[in-house]
């Protein structure tokens, strides 16, 4: 029982609530460092180490956050990884820092993150607050790895940098463009939609799971979130 | 002022935020209901941008200055985040009007990817305080007008067109965006 | 009394606690992190010259020189590195182009030719403006030592001084124009600086 409980945490962020296809959380590193696999990969890499490193610490914290300073604490918390790990990058990895370039800090903003530490870590173990982060960050990861695949192979004709496509015919550039990005993303979620069927799960709005105010929120409209006291949104 | 000029229309038409550089997407996409909500939430992050800016980029100059420039992306945060709660209670208490307007937008801004992409990029491209400045109005504005166009297309969108299942949501927004992305690459190389 | 003391002082304790640690980790990391990179840097910058101009053996930086531009002024040398053993200089030059500022090395050798350039940074679109960026359209230039059309790349070819043609790439005429402007620019800079010493 225990055992199985684990497991479910593990997996619920791989598929029942994919944090890029199904909360539509993080939506702009998805969309810019999808342009290659390469790229998708460190950028799913940094977030995920972010995501584990925070959602342990702040569930160690939990009960010594004060309320209402948890946000600043959160947000302090991660900024601080993240700056450790654009630092790690930086060191041995020089080229994936300049491919991520301004989104390396971004990690910061996403709200995967935030929503996690406010949506989960600040109620729960610490083990089962890790396994949330690995869960989540590979479901993040494989959602970016699928989608930079797609752009790159119909982009460039390559995967991972190895000619396939570009053997046959040249590659349409525009789908490592900004609007390939929209693109891919729409098509890759429609399909998701498409084989899950099951409409009750499926979001017409956006990312209100990691809004911290989303019980009060009547139909993931903004307008509706009258308090006001959510910060999560992204 | 020709130079100030060019940094504003390029940062509306050419960098786009959310249609060119992949930046504040989610109020893109989340806010661009209607038409009020994304002109409210439009010129508040505008309002933002230039504030925060305004803020960070003295902070990032006394940080260089000691050697502690690694320490950007914890301060700007902090910084934008206390900014933000400090608008919030001024407007509430001095211009009820206004908070009524703009107010519920505010909360949301503080993780707004945008808003500290401009402080950090105004660092990164190293312009200096004038041309920051800017440079983050010209990037509000240019959010201002890709929320309004989207709530505009996305207003027609409801009812009557037989959107297929599957894209129903936002799959069909995100495809919107793609083609208005598409148009806006037209701007590209205006200023070569 | 005692209560909302005690319910403003923790918050305050706690988040001043926590920005503490991070700052010290920070710095931590930053003090380890940061020679690697000074060197990756380092080592990448050496590498990129060595490929442009083979035949030198170290670079030193030259401190004071007059900055040239090229004709239509778009293009400026930046920085200028000297062989040490005489082989030639190369030469980083920013020139505007499609998308905005590019960044290129030049090299160029003792008898004033160039022997390689490579652009180093850009926001041209990708498979437009990057044609002009492959090293098998930028070796055209290896072995001028003037360029015949500075200002009309938009023909297909262009005759050289030194007979032969230079084929331009139709279709990204920005880009193929922005780093003729930049090439333009290294080559007067040798000459203003009187060839190698």
């Amino acid at each position: 029982m225990e055992k199985k409980n684990k497991l479910a945490i593990l997996a619920n962020g791989l598929i029942k609530e994919n944090p890029v296809l199904v909360l539509v959380l993080g939506t702009c590193p998805t969309l810019a460092t999808s342009t290659s696999v390469v790229n998708g990969f460190g950028m799913g890499l940094s977030a995920t180490a972010v995501l584990i490193c925070s959602n342990i610490v702040i569930s160690i914290l939990r009960k010594i956050i004060p309320d209402s300073v948890r946000i600043p604490c959160y947000i302090t918390v991660i900024a601080g990884f993240v700056t450790i790990v654009q630092l790690v990058v930086k060191a041995f990895a020089p080229a994936l820092d300049k491919s991520l370039g301004l989104y390396l800090p971004l990690i910061v903003v996403n709200c995967i993150i935030l929503g996690r530490a406010e949506m989960f870590a600040n109620k729960n173990s610490v083990i089962d607050s890790a396994l949330d982060g690995i869960g989540m960050g590979i479901g993040f990861t494989f959602t970016l790895v699928i989608m930079g695949s797609i752009r790159e192979l119909i982009g460039a004709g390559t995967w991972c940098g190895i000619p396939v496509l570009s053997r046959v015919m040249p590659g349409m550039s525009i789908m490592t463009l900004v609007p390939g990005g929209f693109f891919v993303y729409a098509i890759v979620m429609a399909f998701v939609h498409y084989i899950t069927e099951d409409k009750s799960k499926i979001k017409d709005s956006f990312g209100c799971d990691g809004c911290a105010i989303a019980d009060e929120c009547v139909d993931g409209s903004v307008r509706l979130c009258k308090r006001g006291g959510g910060i999560i949104y992204g | 002022m020709a130079k100030y000029v060019i940094i504003i229309i390029s940062m509306v038409l050419v960098n786009n935020y959310p249609l060119a550089q992949f930046l504040g997407i989610c109020p893109f996409l989340g806010v661009s209901k209607d038409m009020d909500s994304a002109r409210g939430m439009g010129i508040a992050v505008t309002f933002v941008m230039v504030l925060a800016t305004a803020v960070t980029w003295p902070i990032q100059q006394f940080l260089d200055s000691k050697g502690i420039g690694y320490l950007q992306t914890v301060v700007f945060i902090l910084v934008i985040a206390a900014l933000v709660q400090l608008i919030e209670m001024f407007m509430k208490k001095n211009m009820v009007g206004l908070y009524k307007s703009l107010g519920v937008f505010l909360p949301l801004i503080t993780t707004n990817c945008a808003v500290l992409g401009v402080c950090i990029s105004n660092i990164d491209s190293g312009y200096n305080y004038p041309q920051s400045l800017f440079n983050a109005f010209g990037a509000g504005l240019g959010f201002l007008f890709a929320m309004i166009i989207m709530a505009g297309v996305r207003g027609k969108l409801v009812d009557q067109s037989r959107i297929p299942k599957s894209f129903q949501g936002v799959p069909i927004v995100l495809l919107t965006a793609a083609i208005m992305s598409l148009s806006f690459m037209g701007f590209g190389g205006m200023f070569s | 009394m005692n209560k909302s003391k005690e319910s403003f002082a923790a918050p305050v304790v706690v988040l001043s606690a926590i920005c503490l640690v991070v700052s010290l980790a920070l710095a931590l990391t930053y003090k380890v992190a940061n020679p690697i990179i000074i060197r990756n840097n380092e080592a990448v910058a050496v590498a990129a010259r060595q490929q442009i101009l083979p035949a030198a053996d170290a670079f030193t930086m030259v401190e004071d020189f007059e900055p040239a531009s090229s004709t239509d002024g778009k293009a400026a040398v930046k920085e200028v590195y000297a062989a040490d053993n005489g082989s030639g200089y190369v030469m980083t030059v920013e020139t505007t182009s499609f998308g905005g500022v590019l960044t290129m090395m030049v090299g160029v050798d003792g008898n004033g030719a160039v022997t390689g350039v490579k652009v180093t940074e850009h926001a041209d679109t990708p498979g437009v403006g990057t044609k002009d960026m492959d090293p098998g359209y930028l070796v055209q230039y290896n072995g001028l030592t003037a360029l015949t059309s500075p200002d009309n790349i938009k023909k297909e070819t262009a005759d050289l001084a030194s007979g032969g043609t230079f084929a331009f790439i139709s279709g990204a005429s920005v880009s193929g124009q922005a780093i003729h402007s930049g090439v333009e620019a290294a080559l007067s800079q040798y000459a203003a600086m009187g060839g190698a010493q």
